[in-house]
Formats: C-alpha cells, structure tokens, sequence
C-alpha cells in the first residue's frame, strides 16, 4: 500500500470538514478531503417534480448512512405518559415499556447531513457558552461568544445566510449576508396563539437564500429542503464549501473513500490514514496535519478504533472522555387541523422560531432553554399521503369529502431543547456487531434525566397549548424524545476543554496530546445550547480552527 | 420520531400474527397469489374504500389493486393477510346471498367493509383493512389525478409555492 502526502488529510466533508476544506484550500493549503459517502448532484438526484415526490424522504444512496446500533434504552416512567408519541387514528408509535432507538437521521455524502437539513443557521445563546461556571451543570466553551462572533460573520457570509433583528444574547458585529425570508400565510395566522402563550415569533435565519447568487436562484419556497434542494439555493455544503474549495486547485475530494484507522507515530503525531476506496482497495495517505470531521457519532467510532499500542484506549482519549458526554436532539411535536384553510405545506420548512425559553435559566425550575417554531414540515405533514393516511381517518366518499375540505389546514408547532451531558449517553463500540469491513458499529446510547422529562413536558404543554389558542379543535398527533430517538443533531462525544483530563480537544480543536490531530465537528461542542441547530456554529468552528492550523503549518509548528 | 410505513405495517402484522401464530398458511404462489376472482374481491374493495366521485377516479383507475399485489409480492405475510383477506370479504358478501363481494352493491360493500374496519374482536378483517388502507391511500395520492379538488399546487418543484405568504386561492372543492 503506497501513501500519498497532502498538507491536510480531512476526514467528512460536513459542515466541518467542508468548513475547513474551504479555509485551507482558500489560504493555499493542499489538502484531501476524504469522505466515506456518495456524492449528490443537486440538479437530478433530488425528484420533487416528481407526482410520487411523497413516497420517499432525501434519496439514501449506497454508503449514505454510517453504521450504528441503538441498544435497548430506558423503561419508560408512566408519570411522563402524557409525552408518549401518537397518532389519533394509528394510536402509540410505539407499545413497548422502554425508551426505543427509532433513528439517527444523518446523511453520509459529500455535503453530510446539511444535504437534509432545513437551513437552519443559529448562533448560540452567550449563556449557553457558560453552563458550568453560571448554572452548574454540564461543561463551559473554553472561550466565550465574542472570540467566536468573526467567524460567525464569516461563515454566514460563506452558506449565505437570510435574516434579520439582533439580539443581546446573540449580538452582531454585522448585519447578515441576505435579508430574512417572510413568514408563510399559515405562520402569520399562528402568530396570536403563540403570543398569547408568552411566544414571540421572530424569523428565522436561515442558510436559505432570499435572492439569487451570481450562481444559485432564491428558494422558491416548496418547504421540502429534508427531500434535497433541487436548486441550490439551500447553502449545502458541497455547493457552499467543497465545490468552491476544489475549484482553488488545490483541494481534493475522494467520495465512497472511508476511513477506517488513524496510525500514530511515536511522537504523539498521527502518520497516516487508512482508507478503502470505491473499489474496496485499502489506502495509506498522510498529511502534516489531519483533521476528522465525521460527527459524534462516527468521530468517536473513528478514534476507538485506531487505538493500538500507541494509543491503548484509542486516539486521542487520553482522558476517557472520547465517546463520553454524548448530547443528542430534545424535541417535541405536536399536530392538528387548523379550521381555517391555510395551504401550510408552502413556504420555508421553519421560517420563524420563538427564543424566549432560549437562555438557559428560562425554564422555571428547570436548568437548560428551548425554542418553538410553527411549521408542518416539521411533522413532514406537507403532501396528500401524510393527510390521508394520518390526519384524516375513514374511507370512502366521506373521507374524500374531508380530504377536499381539509388539506392544507395542518398546522404543528415544534420544540427543540437542551441536553446536558449526563453519565449514561455514550457512544462506544458495539462488543457484537460489526459492518462489512470489520469495524465494530457505533453504539448509540442515550439516557434522559428526569430534568430533561422536565423540560420536555414543559415544551409539549406548551407546544399543545398554542395549538390550542390557534383553534385546533383535536390534536391529532404528537412525538416527542420520551418514548423514541429521532436524533438530528447530535454532539459532545469530543468535548472542547482547556483541562486535558476531562476533555479531548482544546479551545483550537486541537487534540491535548496527538499534536497534528485535529476534531472539527459537534463532537467538541461542551454544550447544545437551547435548542439552536449545529451548522452554523460547527462552520464557524472550522474556519476558525483552520486558521489556526494555517499558522501552524505556516510556522512549521507541525 | 416518524410514522414510518414499515413501523405501521410492522405493529398491524404483529397484532394479527400474534394471535394467528398456531395456524398454517399455504405459501404464496409469489407472483400470482390472487386468483383472477380473488383479484376482482380485491378491486372491488378498493374501489368502497376510494371510490370514484366528480372529482377523481376511483382507486383501481389509478393502479391501486395491482399496488396492493405487490405489497404482497414483497413481504409474504402481507401475502397472506390480502389472500385470507380477501376470502372473508366473499364469504361475508355469500353470507348475505350474494356471489361475491364484487357483486355486492354498494351500499352492501361499504357495511362489510364497516365491519371489517371495526374489527369486531377478529384480527383478521382489520388487520387486512388497515393493510391495505395503508397501502391504497400511499399509492393513490401519489398521483396526480387524485389532487383534483384539493385545492393542491404540487407537487413541490420546479414552480414551488410563490404565493406562501398569502391566503390560498380558492379551490372548487
């Protein structure tokens, strides 16, 4: 097996990856972007000009899913049945008496899983940054809001975000990139009900755009960014990142290219890197630097099994705490028929968010915030199959009737709150199961606490609540994390920390000890935040962490 | 957490599996396990469950029975609920001096096929109601023709829904 030498071996081609990929390649940097996934072509893979567009979700090609195993969870306490996930005609999603592993919607591909994701592009609340120091619990950013905010500038200017206002908590040193995109018609009827539950619908920023690029179309609002954007008007990051990175020349990206070890030397620096390539063959390639970007799920997978006699308990855990602090997605759904006919599969699939729960001491009695938003995509209530076969029950002519009078009057509010790390969310190696190349899968292992039934119940009541207002009649459906893993986003599992003991990486995402590894990905973020999705803060991480490793390749500090 | 159709056809084959699980079934025949007349059972009571009206056609116009067959084709334990399925809606429609259920009016077919939804403690007639319910509404409104009157402007690409922010246009529903 021969090697081949680039100044960056980057492992995932997420907003992690891709981030950094960009930055380097951007600076002069040679780097391989090495990804185990498939690449997608925005303009044919994605069908929704399809009549059928309904019968499928975002098209998982070959090798689109890292492999995983969620092994049984917790018994369920009945005190929290009023969480349980139903639906008003099918009953229980599920029957049994524990906590099940239903998914961990990822994409594995050339863009990752901002490939399906609905363009969300926060900032982390300031307070979150700080959970241990100001509220006790979980771990602190080993740096605060105002290092991080340039590279926020930065990355929104990269994905090309569309938003407005400004806030305190998360302040600006500049206007965003685009402005926001305006609420649907079905949003702005919504909007009373949830003020008058203390809620103040804000809109959304989003990786969306709100006019056209010199390459892309504005979105046209078809609310099904999950299925694939077909325009590019989505910021992914194969079209944002790695397509601008590769057209530097001097970035190299390999799909269906997956990495399986990680070779350290004997000085406390990774070597090489083994991958197997399309064909199956196994490839040895090295780089000054190597950066793994594949998630909190596979990155831990990655480093626990490159451990060896350099490295006994795996790479670059040291501390124990690879794979530990394992944070995932806190989120509530509820569903019913507004009785006004909105059209409410139109739009962006979250145009607007409430953060008025966001901090985390906003929740009375409860340690850790949340945000709502309005939006049926978000319950993937957007089409005639999703009504027909779960909003409105019956048959014949008088379920035909009610089809005719009713679609487009779903209406949904969603929750996503914080999850602080806790001592029973890991992920490890399964000890049994293994994939096709021998490497044992991820074992997924998510633990709720009773703060976080806390703050779950708090999310739904008022979920249901601003149904209520909004004239909902029945709800018709709710889920909810208390009974099933629907994880999105996940992080934790290799946390940032200035303490080499209880941390994997330091404030540069730089690993305490292999001195030329770096983690780029939510793998470090110490904490979720309330709610806020992941993209934008694991971009600007990567442009942040790649300028520092510019530095250091640049003063052969490597 | 999503209602996926896999989670649904699993819990409703469990259900009825569960309590049939000491009886035998012949193995499906694979590509024809519907006799001509048992195929006919089957359009007939797709059609009560999506009939036709002035707005669009009725399910076997559009597909749907020969959807249902290969739903069967795929997973042999909805092979044998349609089978089984489809005898007891002909031994209802015989009960009442009809030849089968396709000649059942339908008025008749709609009170077998409440009969069969309401489950009335047996497994069997709900579980290949729900079934194929499931799988006639997915197949159905994958379909254009089946939009006519709600008003739908999809599907989602290449036009989009420009008029987002605004009251939806009025349909001829």
């Amino acid at each position: 097996m021969s090697g081949e030498d680039f100044d960056v071996v980057v492992i995932g081609s997420g907003p992690g990856g891709g981030g950094c990929a960009w930055a380097l390649a951007r600076a002069g940097v040679r780097v391989l972007v090495l990804e185990a996934g498939p690449a997608y072509d925005y303009s044919s893979d994605y069908r929704l000009d399809r009549e059928d567009w309904e019968t499928s979700r975002f098209p998982l090609k070959e090798q689109a899913q890292g492999g995983y195993r969620i092994p049984r969870l917790q018994p369920l306490d009945p005190k929290w049945r009023s969480l349980r996930s139903w639906n008003a005609l099918h009953g229980n999603v599920q029957g049994s008496a524990h906590r099940q592993g239903g998914s961990y919607w990822h994409v594995q591909g050339v863009g990752g899983s901002s490939l399906h994701f609905t363009g969300e592009a926060h900032r982390l609340h300031r307070e979150s940054m700080k959970m241990r120091s100001r509220y006790g619990v979980g771990a602190d950013w080993p740096f605060d809001y105002a290092e991080l905010e340039p590279f926020y500038v930065r990355a929104e200017r990269l994905l090309g975000v569309a938003g407005s206002g400004s806030s305190d908590a998360r302040w600006r040193s500049r206007p965003y990139p685009l402005p926001a995109h305006a609420l649907s018609y079905a949003s702005r009827r919504l909007s009373t009900a949830f003020e008058r539950n203390g809620l103040t619908l804000e809109r959304n920023s989003l990786a969306i755009l709100s006019k056209p690029s010199s390459r892309f179309p504005a979105c046209n609002y078809c609310a099904n960014c999950a299925r694939g954007c077909p325009r590019g008007d989505k910021g992914t990051i194969d079209l944002r990142c790695i397509d601008p990175a590769v057209s530097t020349g001097r970035c190299t990206i390999r799909p269906l290219s997956r990495v399986i070890r990680l070779e350290p030397d004997g000085r406390d620096r990774i070597a090489s890197v083994i991958y197997v390539d399309e064909k199956g063959v196994h490839r040895r390639v090295r780089g000054r630097a190597v950066v793994v970007a594949c998630g909190a799920v596979q990155t831990p997978r990655l480093l626990l099994y490159s451990r060896g006699p350099a490295a006994p308990d795996g790479v670059a855990n040291e501390s124990g705490q690879v794979g530990r602090n394992f944070m995932e997605t806190l989120f509530t759904i509820a569903s019913g028929l507004h009785p006004e006919p909105l059209a409410s599969y139109r739009g962006v699939p979250v145009d607007s968010v409430a953060w008025d729960f966001g901090a985390p001491d906003a929740i009375p009695g409860v340690i850790g915030g949340c945000r709502f938003s309005p939006g049926a995509a978000q319950a993937e209530l957007l089409g005639p199959i999703a009504y027909a076969t779960r909003l409105i029950g019956g048959w014949g002519h008088s379920h035909k009737a009610r089809m005719r009078e009713l679609f487009g009057h779903a209406v949904t509010v969603g929750a996503v709150g914080e999850w602080p790390a806790n001592a029973r969310s890991f992920v490890d190696l399964d000890p049994e199961e293994k994939d096709a190349l021998g490497v044992p899968l991820a074992r997924f292992h998510s633990h709720l606490e009773e703060s976080d039934l806390d703050r779950l119940s708090f999310m739904m009541s008022k979920s249901r609540a601003v149904l209520e207002d909004s004239g909902v009649g029945e709800i018709l459906e709710q889920f909810s994390s208390y009974d099933s893993v629907s994880a999105t986003h996940v992080f934790g599992t290799c946390r940032m920390g200035v303490d080499a003991r209880d941390s994997v990486v330091d404030g540069q995402c730089r690993s305490h000890r292999w001195r030329n590894l770096f983690v780029v990905d939510a793998s470090v973020f110490p904490s979720t935040g309330g709610g806020e999705a992941p993209t934008l803060t694991i971009v600007a991480l990567a442009i942040r962490a790649a300028d520092h490793l510019r530095r250091l390749l640049r003063d052969r500090a490597l | 957490m999503k209602l996926t159709r896999r989670r649904f056809f699993n819990t409703t084959l469990a259900t009825y599996l569960a309590v049939r699980s000491g009886r035998a079934f012949a193995a499906g025949s694979g590509m024809d396990f519907l006799s001509a007349r048992e195929f006919g059972t089957l359009t007939a009571f797709v059609d009560t469950l999506i009939p036709a009206d002035r707005y669009s056609p009725a399910a076997s116009a559009l597909g749907v029975p020969e959807a249902v067959v290969q739903s069967g084709k795929e997973d042999s334990d909805v092979e044998r609920v349609i089978r089984a399925g489809c005898r007891w809606l002909d031994r209802s429609a015989r009960s009442s001096g009809a030849d089968g259920f396709a000649a059942v009016d339908e008025p008749g077919r709609e009170a077998i096929v409440a009969a069969a939804a309401a489950g009335d403690a047996r497994p069997l007639p709900k579980a290949f109601f729900r079934i194929v319910h499931q799988i006639a509404m997915r197949h159905y409104y994958a379909q254009t023709a089946a939009w006519s009157g709600l008003g739908y402007e999809g599907p989602p690409q290449p036009e989009g829904f420009m008029s987002f922010d605004r009251p939806p246009p009025s349909a001829d529903r």
